[in-house]
């Protein structure tokens, strides 16, 4: 639900929704009023032609011929409301048997008379008809059948509008999870392609709205942006095939070379520069891999993989490395962390966490040397953290280190190229994850490798 | 070792084949994947060498088109190429093993001649050499009359050697066949092993049987018999 109020579709239905609710309100509420008064206002014309009708025979047959119209008014109908009195209000005829009480009777702004009665009536609209100074006809409607009319009608009003709010609120949500569904549609591709997966395309819809225009636009840009991926992958490899050539040539002309120079004791030199061959050759490698890496064209198995297992052999492969360095390990495994599975390539990920393992051998040595790599699950994440006891990066560095072929001063004259963890931080990227650095006190380089778990 | 390259950098594949013939084997050469189908099919070799990337017909399909004939000479691939999924591609198509340009002589050698024994190997469970014994199954490493224990990887490892004994065996090819990781590592983690496996190896022994070759790997072999090598 609270997804579904995000959605800016649904919330400008309910926005118009109670605009539209308040204005049909006051409509409604005008058109009770009007309904209210044209039914009043023909209730007072029945009551005027009665008395007209009363004057009359008044006129024709006095005190009498009044008596017998109003005896049999009275038992006509059962709306009509008649009280023919002497002077002294003394009851002559009619269906009412006395003036009701001064607190039953209220004078209106339009000259009549809003009476309570007792029963069978209720409440009365009337007015005083003065024939001479001793005799008058109180005569009016009851007002109950107007009063229930009116009521009816305001109670289906707002059954009205209450239906409107119900089916306003349920197409708006069904708009809404409509137009949801659309971008989640949207979304789903992209979060495809920006895993590394290009040709994902967004699935056209059968509308012809703008939400179909931005789709088709996305997919068009898509398509451009894929071209001009695999544009550059045939570059990197052609730039692979045809810089390797020259230097497998160069490598086996150094290579003989070496076998003859063994007498003229140039050797060394040569052997020199198979190395430097073969140091170029693993920078190019690593550079093609990181730009295939980081631009997504490079290939990727999509594995599900357990995360213990592969640290384990990582970690079995290393430790004897750390162990012959001096250094001494912790392999910590938090117990929600072991049976954790991810979806990726095992050997990208195991290079990921070698990169780490091989970092800190190089750059994190402290004193004494010590290595703690865990895995820790936080909520939807595994976290692969490798943890030296070394001196550590400025904090303003940290942002840096990252960045391609980024040496800090202290490190250059140890091994390495500089893309290590470049490299490390794009196969995180590449796994929909993140790669974070930070300093661990008292001393030393926390390195964490943060992936979503799928179950 | 009888040989096929089939290689379109004519250069290249020169130099090569002078090395090869240097250490006594019979090389011959096709420029394309078409000719070297045609000799392939002809000709009997113990290992084929092919490039990749080829005019006419590439490596790939030539070598598919080889084994659909039925030919089980095994393949070695030679390549430019080096993402996962290539590798992945070239296994798939029949190769038996992938080699990234350029690579050191030393190396091609050593997977050469793992190739052509591979063949041999067969699928001994009761693996020796001098007074070293390996039973595969039981998992039990004896030398002479005393019982060597091994982790599990370090059994593995041993195996590996057993089985290319007197071989000469390069680190990415212990990397990729022990460990079944197949980039470089920056550091000496193989050497490290190695040198594990020697302490319990050979330590006690007055014969040493596994050897360091200095810019060529390893080789598990008596001391005697490695002037071979």
């Amino acid at each position: 639900m609270r997804r579904l109020l995000r959605v800016s579709s649904f919330r400008a239905v309910l926005v118009y929704l109670g605009l539209f609710l308040a204005s049909t309100g006051i409509v409604l509420l005008f058109l009770h009023g009007q309904i209210n008064r044209a039914l009043t206002s023909n209730n007072d014309k029945a009551v005027w032609r009665d008395a007209a009708m009363m004057n009359q025979s008044y006129a024709l047959g006095g005190l009498s011929e009044v008596e017998k119209l109003v005896a049999q008014q009275s038992q006509l109908s059962g709306v009509g409301v008649y009280l023919l009195a002497d002077g002294l209000g003394r009851y002559i005829a009619g269906n009412v048997p006395a003036f009701p009480a001064p607190a039953d009777t209220q004078m209106q702004e339009d000259g009549w008379l809003h009476l309570r009665l007792q029963a069978p009536f209720a409440e009365a609209r009337a007015r005083l008809v003065r024939f001479d100074d001793n005799l008058v006809l109180l005569i009016g409607r009851d007002l109950s059948a107007q009063q229930a009319t009116m009521a009816d009608l305001a109670r289906s009003f707002f059954i009205a509008l209450l239906l409107l709010a119900v089916f306003g609120v349920i197409g708006g949500g069904l708009m809404g999870r409509q137009a949801l569904a659309r971008v989640e549609n949207i979304n789903q591709s992209l979060r495809a392609i920006i895993s590394g997966d290009f040709s994902a395309r967004i699935a056209p819809s059968s509308s012809q709205d703008e939400l179909a225009d931005l789709e088709a636009q996305i997919n068009q840009m898509l398509a451009r942006i894929e071209s001009l991926m695999l544009a550059m992958r045939e570059v990197t490899d052609n730039l692979a095939h045809d810089l390797r050539s020259p230097l497998t040539r160069l490598r086996a002309r150094l290579e003989k070379l070496s076998l003859s120079a063994q007498k003229t004791g140039q050797a060394d030199d040569i052997e020199q520069g198979l190395a430097d061959i073969d140091q170029l050759l693993s920078l190019f490698t690593a550079v093609l891999n990181l730009s295939r890496m980081e631009a997504g064209t490079g290939d990727m198995q999509q594995q599900k993989i357990a995360v213990k297992p592969l640290a384990d052999e990582v970690m079995e492969l290393y430790q004897a490395v750390f162990e012959e360095a001096g250094w001494t390990l912790d392999y910590v495994v938090d117990k929600a962390a072991t049976t954790a599975h991810i979806i990726g390539d095992r050997h990208l990920l195991a290079q990921a966490l070698i990169n780490l393992l091989e970092n800190a051998l190089v750059h994190g040595v402290g004193s004494p040397p010590h290595l703690t790599l865990s895995l820790t699950r936080r909520d939807q994440q595994i976290i692969i953290a490798v943890t030296d006891t070394g001196s550590g990066v400025d904090d303003h560095q940290l942002a840096h280190i990252r960045q391609r072929f980024v040496r800090l001063d202290e490190s250059r004259s140890r091994p390495g190229n500089g893309l290590g963890l470049s490299l490390v931080d794009a196969i995180c990227r590449r796994h929909g994850g993140q790669l974070h650095l930070s300093n661990h006190r008292p001393s030393g380089l926390r390195c964490e490798i943060c992936l979503m778990v799928r179950e | 070792m009888r040989l096929l390259l089939v290689e379109d950098d004519p250069m290249a594949a020169d130099l090569l084949i002078d090395r090869l013939r240097c250490d006594g084997d019979i090389v011959a050469y096709a420029e394309n994947g078409e000719a070297g189908l045609a000799q392939a099919t002809q000709d009997a070799f113990d290992v084929l060498i092919v490039d990749r990337l080829m005019p006419k017909l590439d490596g790939l399909t030539m070598v598919r088109q080889l084994r659909e004939q039925g030919a089980d000479t095994p393949v070695l691939f030679l390549t430019a190429l080096d993402s996962v999924d290539d590798r992945v591609a070239g296994f798939a198509a029949g190769g038996d093993d992938y080699l990234v340009k350029p690579f050191a002589y030393e190396e091609l050698r050593a997977r050469l001649e793992a190739l052509m024994r591979r063949k041999q190997l067969a699928q001994d469970t009761m693996l020796t050499l001098a007074d070293l014994t390996m039973d595969v199954i039981a998992r039990r490493v004896t030398r002479g009359a005393q019982e060597i224990t091994l982790q599990a990887r370090e059994f593995s490892l041993l195996e590996y050697l057993l089985r290319h004994k007197g071989q000469v065996v390069t680190r990415s090819m212990l990397l990729e066949n022990v460990w079944h990781y197949n980039f470089d590592t920056q550091t000496n983690v193989i050497d490290v092993h190695i040198s594990r496996l020697r302490n319990k190896l050979d330590k006690e022994f007055s014969a040493p049987l596994l050897h360091t070759l200095r810019g060529r790997g390893f080789v598990l072999q008596s001391a005697d018999k490695l002037g071979d090598l």
